[in-house]
Order: C-alpha cells, then structure tokens, then sequence
C-alpha cells in the first residue's frame, strides 16, 4: 500500500508539473467551450420558440398529462404544441419542417411509466435541429421522472434552462469538452506511463521490493485522481462561468468517475497496441478525435440519418456524454438509474481496456528485461 | 586457489541458470558466486547474455533454471531479496522531469528508507557522484555524463549488500568515467559486492578482482586476470602492419595457414596473431609474407590480455 502510495504521488508530481498537460486539460476545454457556445448560440437554438408535435397513440390519462406539463405557464409558452394522431402525421411535418421536433408516445407509455420501465417513446427532430431535440428530450425526462417519483415528493418546478425551452449550446459544448478534453488529458497521463517503458525507469521499479500490483495500482490511482480533478475542475469552472447545471452530484459524480475509467481503459489499450508512446500518442488522438465525432461532441447524432444515433450510443464516449446530457436535462430528479446504461457501458470498456492493455504491457515487459 | 566467497555465505551466488525466448537459449547454465567487498566482472560482447543473465539475478526476468540467492535468500522470495540488490541498469532510468533529489527521494522511499537516514542518504548519494550543487535542477537539463552518475547514485542509496551494474559507463566521458569507477571502488571497500558487465576490456582488467566471461549465453573461463591470461600457456600475440598496397586479409590467409597459429583476426588494417611461442614463430610467418610478396610494415609482440584469452576460446574479437 505504501509502494502504491508512493508510486501515486510520484506520478502526480510529474503530471501536474507538465504544464502542456494541464493546458489540454483545463484551458483549452474551457476556451473551447466558450468559443463555441458563444459564437454559435446567437446563430442557433435560442429562437423565440420551439414548435413541438404530440403524437398520443397511448391516450392515457398521463400522456394526456404531458401535454399540460409542457403547456404549463412557467415555460412562458414558449413551446408551441401541435396534436396529431398518428406517426405518419408527425413525421410528415418533421419531414415538411413544420416543427422542430415530435414526440411519438406508444401504447403503453403509462402502464411502462408505472412499472418503471422505459416508456415506449420516440423523439424526432427535424434536420439541424438538434438543440430542440436535446431540450425535449429534457422535458419528457423530467416529466417521465416526476411520474414515476413517490407521491409524496414534492416535485419543484424545472425550467428549461433559456428562452424557448431548449438547451443552450454553452450549456452542450460544456459537457461535450469535458468528455472529449478528457481522453486527450488521460491519454497525457497514459502516455506517460508507456514512456516510463521505453526508459526503462519501469525495469527500476519492477527490480524494488515491491509487488508488481502495487505499481500497478499506483500508477491507475494516480491516472484516476488526473481525472476526476480534470473533470471537477471543469464541471466546476463551467458552472461558474457560464452557469450550466450538471445535475444530481450523486449520478453526476458516478458517472464521473466510470467516465475516468473509460478513458483510462481506451487510452491504455490503444497505447499498448503501438510500439512506443510518440507511436501511441498519435494513434490514441487519431481514435478519440473519430470516436469524438462519432459519438456527437462536436455535433448531436439527431437530425443525421439514423445510422448516426445508433453508431453514438456504440461509442464509449457517446454513452458518457449522453449521460451527462440527460442528468443535466432531469436536473435534482437525476439519478442512478436516470444514467444506468451509460454508467455500465464506460465501466465495461474501462475495465476491459484496462484488463486487455495490462496482458499486453506484460509481453511489452518480457521484451525490455 | 580458494577465494572469500566459498568460505562463508557469498553475497551472490548464482547456479546452473538458464533462459530461452523461443528457440533461441540466450543464457546456458551460467553459475558464479560473489564475495562481499569483491568486484566480479562479467566481460562478454554484446548479445552474449549478460543482461539477460543480471535480468534474472535482479528478480526482473524469471529464469527457466537455475538457483540464485541473495546474501542466502532465494530470489524467489521476493521483496526481502531484491531489497539487499541496487540495480544500474544499461540505460538512463531516471525520472527526467524532477530533480535529482526528488529522483534520489522516490528511489530512497521505494526502498523503505524515510526520515534522517533517507536526507543523510541522498546528501551523501548527491556528494559521491558530485551533483550536489545541481541537485534541485530538473535531470532533463544535465549532460549524458551527469545522467549516467545519478542513475548510478539512485542504485546504491539503500546500500545494497550486492550492487548490479550492466554496462555503467556506455557513452560517458572520461571525467564521468574515472567518477563512475571511484564510486564502484568506494561500494566494494565498504563491503558491497559488485557484478559488473561490460565489453570494455580495461575496464574488467582494472576493476574486477575475478572475470568470468561469457559467450553466446554460457560462461566459458572465469577467474583472476592473472589465471586467465596464464591459460594461455606460451601463446602470444604478435600485431603485424601490411604494407598500404596489400591486403591484410591475404596476409590473414597466409598465416593462418602455418604451422603454431593458433587464431587470426584483422582489425584496424592490421593482422591479429595468436600463437604458440609466439615469438619464436616471428621468422617464419615474415618470410611466408615475403614470399607471398606482402610488404610488412611494423611488427609488435604483445602481452596477452583479456581480449587474447576471448580470442582465443572464441576464435572472435571481443567487440565482434
């Protein structure tokens, strides 16, 4: 434990003195994402209003209830509702961009509410609009949420977070930045610790007395620790200055910390596939930056042909991402299970590409001694 | 001859040890044993197996067969073996961000030294490889030299009962050299025993007490230079110049031919000789050279070292 301590602290020192690292870490996220959200969010997604169709095939007494909760004063109706009864309807006006976006509620989307699984709902946005399609997303979330609360929970009221119930581009590129700065931040991180192979300071450390799991868990300790500082600082710095809401601290923060696993496992193995780590380094940034754009942080899957969304939710990172999304969309109703795929998903891919980079790293090993 | 380490426990002692990587037997039952306060060279070219072999003595590498213990403590048992062992290996492995203090203070630390003994420590580290005054600069900033002295004063700060050294002086200067070879003197009188590799012949000749020297992964003589070099029997070496015009390969077929030679090499456009009564034997190869029309230029007879002793029992250079 003391090794592992020791292993740690001497990783940190040397990551947090590498000042290049901490500006990919923190600064060139946080300008990015003031960039971005400023320059586009006079240009998009903060129109007077969002023009939403309703398909009720469900017509029950809580879908009827969603369009009142939608209607409610406090969203200063801002978001015009159209009714229609039947997809075909829904689509051709998406299609016609007619409105902005459209909810299909299935038979059985009060019956799946009560029992606590995912309703049968589907969400259509017109192309380009994929701000509406987050902030309804939100919306039907947050009522989904608060149907399924205890009835004795008081429910305060959720307000979509500007003019015209949609998500602030700031508030998209806040978490998408953080995500992807992330891989490139863990990836400086891992990419240290290929170069203490190929300086072989590693066969130093395997010839102390120590157990080979104590350097181990030194090292992932310390990649742990860079991340969720990366990620606090930014979740942090966001909120301050540009006011974005992450949601409940309890998801928020699981999903943080599998967020970091992920990364670690992605970065490592694809490290561990090259043979040194200026090798590595350029592979990793090549599949991040595809996976990035893939997994919608540079622009949402919706709006894209469908083949888009399903590729996002196959990326690790799409999974994080989304899941931060939709924690910020249900706001203090946000919890665990709001964020189960996404928490199992990273974790699975962490664990994994960490597993798969440690078999390799022991033949990398057998090659250097 | 009886030497220290075969009247007490030795510091090291190695047996029968033995590595493959696939079908290739890099070490071949390769055994030694080393004294406290003694200084053994492992003298072979490279690829012959040294590093492989203090691969497997430092714990690093485990081994197909063999027995090692440490001051009479298995290998195997782990930590409290490679505790009594200060490893230098061949390349730099220092942290090339932090200082060296901060480099001597991890090292230190991950050999549970703390407090006192650990400032006493890396203050008298920093003192005997002359970097005290440069200690809190960032190693990324010292010269190869000062590199090479640090990765060495990292080995040694826990005062290792045996100190493994592969190769310590590959492309340091001359001042960082003599720097190198004090410090190893200064382990061996206080009482550490050293294995040394290196395929620099001098200096096996002045450091090392015993040599063993291996090739192609098995160790093929050992012993005092004095032994070695005695192996020889009557065998000299005899440097022979070939005129500018001809061919020192031609005048390597020539000799080589004759009777009493025992091995030739060509290096430095000069012709390599070892043979039996070496000098007596001076007459008949010139006249052979003569009559072949090979002009000699210079002639010398030389004492055997250590590079006759690997010439001989290798038929190759030491630096082949």
């Amino acid at each position: 434990m003391r090794h592992a301590l020791l292993v740690c602290i001497k990783d940190l020192r040397q990551r947090l003195r590498d000042r290049t690292a901490i500006l990919t870490a923190i600064a060139a996220p946080l300008a990015l994402t003031a960039l971005m959200g400023f320059a586009l969010g006079s240009s998009g997604g903060s129109g007077p209003g969002m023009r939403l169709v309703i398909a009720d095939l469900d017509h029950s007494a809580l879908s009827s209830a969603f369009v009142a909760f939608v209607q409610r004063p406090s969203l200063g109706g801002k978001v015009k509702i159209e009714l229609v009864d039947s997809v075909d309807a829904a689509e051709r006006l998406i299609r016609e961009h007619q409105a902005e976006c459209a909810v299909m509620m299935r038979a059985g989307f009060a019956q799946s509410v009560a029992r606590g699984d995912p309703p049968p709902v589907e969400i259509l946005a017109a192309r380009g609009e994929q701000f509406a399609m987050l902030a309804t997303r939100g919306l039907l979330s947050d009522f989904v949420n608060r149907a399924a609360a205890p009835p004795d929970r008081t429910a305060p009221e959720v307000i979509p977070r500007s003019a015209g119930g949609q998500m602030r581009i700031v508030d998209f590129f806040a978490a998408s930045m953080t995500v992807l700065f992330l891989n490139f931040g863990v990836l400086s991180g891992v990419r240290a610790l290929q170069a203490e192979v190929d300086s072989r300071t590693i066969v130093r450390l395997i010839a102390s007395p120590t157990q080979p799991y104590a350097i181990v868990a030194g090292k992932l300790a310390a990649l742990l620790l860079l991340g969720l500082i990366q990620m606090g600082t930014m979740i942090a710095a966001t909120s301050i200055l540009f006011g974005t809401r992450w949601g409940n601290p309890l998801p928020t923060a699981a999903l943080m910390f599998t967020s970091v696993l992920m990364s670690i496992g992605l970065t490592a193995f694809l490290m561990s596939l090259a043979n040194n780590a200026d090798q590595g380094t350029a592979l990793a940034a090549l599949v991040i930056t595809l996976l990035s754009i893939v997994g919608g942080q540079f622009l949402p899957p919706q709006g894209l042909p469908d083949i888009f969304e399903t590729l996002t939710r196959l990326t690790p990172n799409g999974q994080a991402f989304f899941g931060f999304i939709d924690l910020s969309a249900a706001g203090s109703y946000g919890s665990l299970r709001t964020v189960a795929q996404p928490l199992a998903f990273t974790a699975i891919v962490g664990l994994s590409g960490i597993g798969l980079a440690g078999l390799r790293a022991r033949s990398a090993l057998r090659r250097i001694t | 001859m009886s030497y220290p380490s075969q009247q007490s426990t030795p510091a090291l002692l190695v047996r029968g040890l033995s590595k493959s990587f696939g079908e290739r037997l890099a070490v071949d039952g390769v055994g030694f044993r080393i004294a406290a306060g003694e200084i053994y060279g492992l003298l072979g070219p490279n690829g012959a197996g040294k590093t492989t072999s203090i691969s497997m003595i430092a714990g690093i590498l485990a081994r197909d067969a063999g027995e090692i213990t440490i001051g009479g403590i298995d290998i195997d048992a782990g930590a409290p073996a490679r505790a009594l062992i200060g490893i230098v290996p061949q390349a730099i492995t220092l942290y090339l961000d932090l200082t060296a203090r901060e480099n001597l203070d991890f090292w230190g630390r991950m050999y549970d030294l703390g407090g006192a003994a650990l400032r006493d420590a890396i203050d008298g580290a920093l003192d005997a490889v002359g970097l005290t005054r440069r200690a809190d600069d960032i190693v990324g900033t010292y010269s190869g030299g000062m590199q090479r002295r640090l990765n060495l004063a990292c080995g040694i700060l826990h005062r290792p009962k045996l100190v493994i050294l592969d190769e310590p002086t590959v492309g340091v200067d001359p001042q960082s050299r003599s720097a190198i070879f004090d410090l190893v003197e200064r382990q061996r009188d206080a009482g550490a025993a050293i294995l040394y590799t290196t395929h620099y012949m001098e200096e096996a000749e002045r450091l090392c007490a015993r040599i063993g020297i291996i090739d192609s992964g098995r160790l093929i003589a050992e012993g005092t230079r004095a032994e070695l070099v005695a192996s020889l029997g009557q065998q000299a070496r005899i440097e022979i110049g070939v005129g500018r015009g001809d061919s020192p390969e031609r005048a390597e077929r020539i000799v080589s031919a004759l009777e009493g030679v025992l091995s030739t090499t060509v290096e430095n456009s000069h012709l390599h000789v070892i043979a039996d009564h070496g000098a007596n034997r001076l007459p008949t190869m010139l006249t052979a050279l003569l009559k072949a029309g090979t002009v000699t230029e210079s002639v010398r007879v030389v004492e055997p070292n250590l590079e006759d002793v690997f010439l001989r029992m290798t038929g190759r250079a030491l630096r082949d």
